[in-house]
């Protein structure tokens, strides 16, 4: 089937634009090696920039898909083109600051980055398991890579080879949960699996009758689960986090905290409300009941784990298992205030992320660091009293304290799943918030109640500056403003395709 | 013709192979071609289903194409770390790569 040239145009107009940068970065970094990263960095910017216009410019009509394509471009798509790229140029502002990790090659960092906004927007459109698992694995291999930018560092290749040996492993458990999905409904397509699992009946190569068809799709399905569960680095599947947030340098971590889970929650999110909604099969319960473990599971792992870290990029890698957990609670209300409600938690938790990884590369410095420990950050507070400052409202936002978005994710959160009967799991959820504060206040009262171990002042790139700035502000905006803003992540599962 | 249960058996056969080669081998060298055992019998599954749907059932087909490619994409970086673990360690034996613990 022919689509019309133009639509298509209208339809991947931000995907091309990121394509060109993509090109004109390594193309420019070759005619403007010497003068260095800043070309590198104000190119992406603008070019990501430019994504975003055109994402929002060149909508295409409702009524059109591209389904031949795999493609669903509906408004859930566009605002997850917005989250991604914004974050992603935060994480490019960070990659400058750290002078990409003291390689030579900054403009490949960069390039990477761009290829990972376009992968994230197709990721926000895709409708077809072939096309999911694409985008997925292909975000997979750009973090490996960027965690283990440093050659020569011993650390970051052994992160990058835990990081890639769990993630080819468990997307080849995925593929081959997928290739049973396929083998059974005949369709790869998430609205015919959604209809075939709805019927009941089987394909015509697996001539099985109804009640023997579980023993097909609950293991399939448990296959897709773990390979989600390691791309979210949720337990049992997170053994890989800790070490490679330590490993990585920072502004990778700061990447790999954010980006694949984004990538994995929206296609989670759509897997989920097109392919097995509840209610509507029983697979669709199964898949609500592995989701719930998940989640379960994730909190207590991760809330367990973090107690006992010393490091700070392992607590936060332990501190991201939990949250994780929290947002599965949305994908496991299966239901569209939840997938809305997951959304601008996710926003906010990477917001306040990479608000503190900034912190963490301001404080030890530009390469993978040799020690990451809680101590370095002693007395931040008298050495750099706007970088604590920003580290303390990241890690507020991260508890959920009131006034700042943290807290109105959460509630919502929490919300959508007393709304779909969860009660038990939003008191778990609770309970592991409580916790939370207690790992994040070692670091807290490391920074304001420890004196310091240098008196020398801290000086703060100002790139980094602007990251941390503009994080704390978003996070403080969205606690302190909250009536419109859920709305607007409504509005984009409003008109979600069923 | 050969029942689709059959290759199916294969495929799942090879599949335990390539996770108990990425579980008990020790040499990454290995541990790469478990990985691609893991990717070639998704393939099979994905080739003999679309052989056994009906008649002109090619996404199957372009599926294990497009599984291909993730193969030789992950393969290619999977050497490259590996080289990168090398210089940096003098070893691929996994179980002496353990500098990040808790």
């Amino acid at each position: 089937m022919l689509l019309d040239p133009t639509l298509v145009f209208r339809a991947f107009s931000s995907e091309l634009v990121l394509l060109f940068t993509t090109l004109l970065v390594l193309a420019g970094d070759l005619v403007f090696r010497p003068r260095g990263q800043r070309y590198c960095t104000v190119v992406t910017l603008g070019g990501l920039f430019l994504a975003s216009l055109s994402a929002v410019v060149f909508r295409v009509p409702e009524d059109i898909s591209l389904m031949p394509a795999g493609l669903t471009l509906d408004s859930f798509a566009l605002a997850v083109k917005l989250l991604g790229f914004s974050l992603i140029a935060v994480i490019a502002l960070l990659a400058e600051a750290d002078n990409c990790c003291q390689s030579p090659s900054t403009a490949l960092y960069c390039a990477l980055l761009l290829v990972a906004a376009l992968v994230i927007s197709i990721l926000g459109a895709a409708s077809d398991l072939v096309l999911i698992l694409l985008a997925l694995d292909f975000l997979g291999v750009i973090a490996y890579i960027m965690t283990g930018y440093e050659r020569l560092s011993p650390n970051a290749s052994e992160a990058a080879l835990k990081y890639f040996l769990y993630g080819s492993t468990l997307s080849a458990l995925m593929l081959f949960g997928f290739s049973w999905l396929y083998g059974a409904s005949a369709t790869t397509d998430l609205v015919g699996l959604g209809a075939f699992l709805d019927r009941g009946a089987t394909s015509s190569a697996l001539s099985l009758r109804a009640a023997e068809l579980d023993y097909v799709v609950l293991p399939a399905l448990i296959m897709v689960g773990a390979g989600f569960a390691m791309k979210l680095a949720a337990a049992p599947f997170h053994q890989w986090a800790p070490d490679t947030y330590q490993g990585a340098p920072t502004c990778s971590t700061a990447f790999i905290a954010v980006v694949p889970k984004l990538g994995g929650l929206i296609a989670l999110i759509r897997l989920t409300l097109v392919a097995l909604p509840a209610g509507s099969s029983e697979h669709g319960g199964d898949w609500q009941a592995l989701l719930v473990a998940l989640a379960v599971v994730t909190m207590i792992v991760g809330s367990l784990a973090a107690l006992w870290q010393k490091d700070v990029k392992r607590l936060l890698a332990y501190s991201g298992v939990v949250q994780v957990g929290y947002m599965l609670i949305g994908v496991a209300t299966q239901s569209a205030t939840g997938a809305a409600a997951l959304l601008f938690y996710l926003f906010i938790y990477a917001l306040a992320s990479v608000g503190i990884f900034a912190a963490i590369i301001a404080v030890t410095g530009k390469t993978t660091p040799v020690s990451t420990d809680i101590s370095a950050f002693s007395g931040l507070h008298q050495r750099a009293p706007w970088l604590a400052f920003g580290t303390l409202v990241g890690l507020f936002a991260l508890i959920g304290m009131p006034l700042t978005g943290g807290f109105i994710g959460k509630f919502w959160l929490f919300v959508a799943a007393l709304e779909k009967g969860f009660p038990w799991l939003t008191g778990i959820a609770m309970l592991s918030s409580i916790i939370s504060i207690a790992y994040y206040w070692k670091i807290i009262r490391v920074m304001y109640f420890l004196p310091a171990l240098t008196d020398d002042s801290l000086r703060v790139p100002i790139w980094l500056s602007v990251a941390l700035s503009l994080c704390v502000v978003l996070v403080i905006l969205f606690g302190l403003f909250p009536s419109g803003v859920p709305e607007l992540f409504r509005m984009a599962i409003v008109d979600f395709r069923f | 013709m050969v029942p689709l249960a059959w290759y199916l058996l294969v495929a799942a056969a090879l599949f335990a192979i390539g996770l108990y080669g990425i579980l008990a081998r020790r040499n990454l060298v290995m541990i790469l071609m478990s990985l691609e055992l893991l990717l070639n019998a998704v393939n099979i599954n994905l080739i003999a289903f679309s052989r056994y749907l009906e008649e002109g059932q090619t996404i199957g087909r372009i599926f294990a194409l497009f599984v291909y490619v993730i193969a030789a994409a992950e393969t290619a970086l999977g050497l490259a770390i590996m080289i990168a673990v090398w210089r940096t360690h003098q070893t691929v034996a996994v179980d002496e790569i353990d500098a990040l613990k808790d």
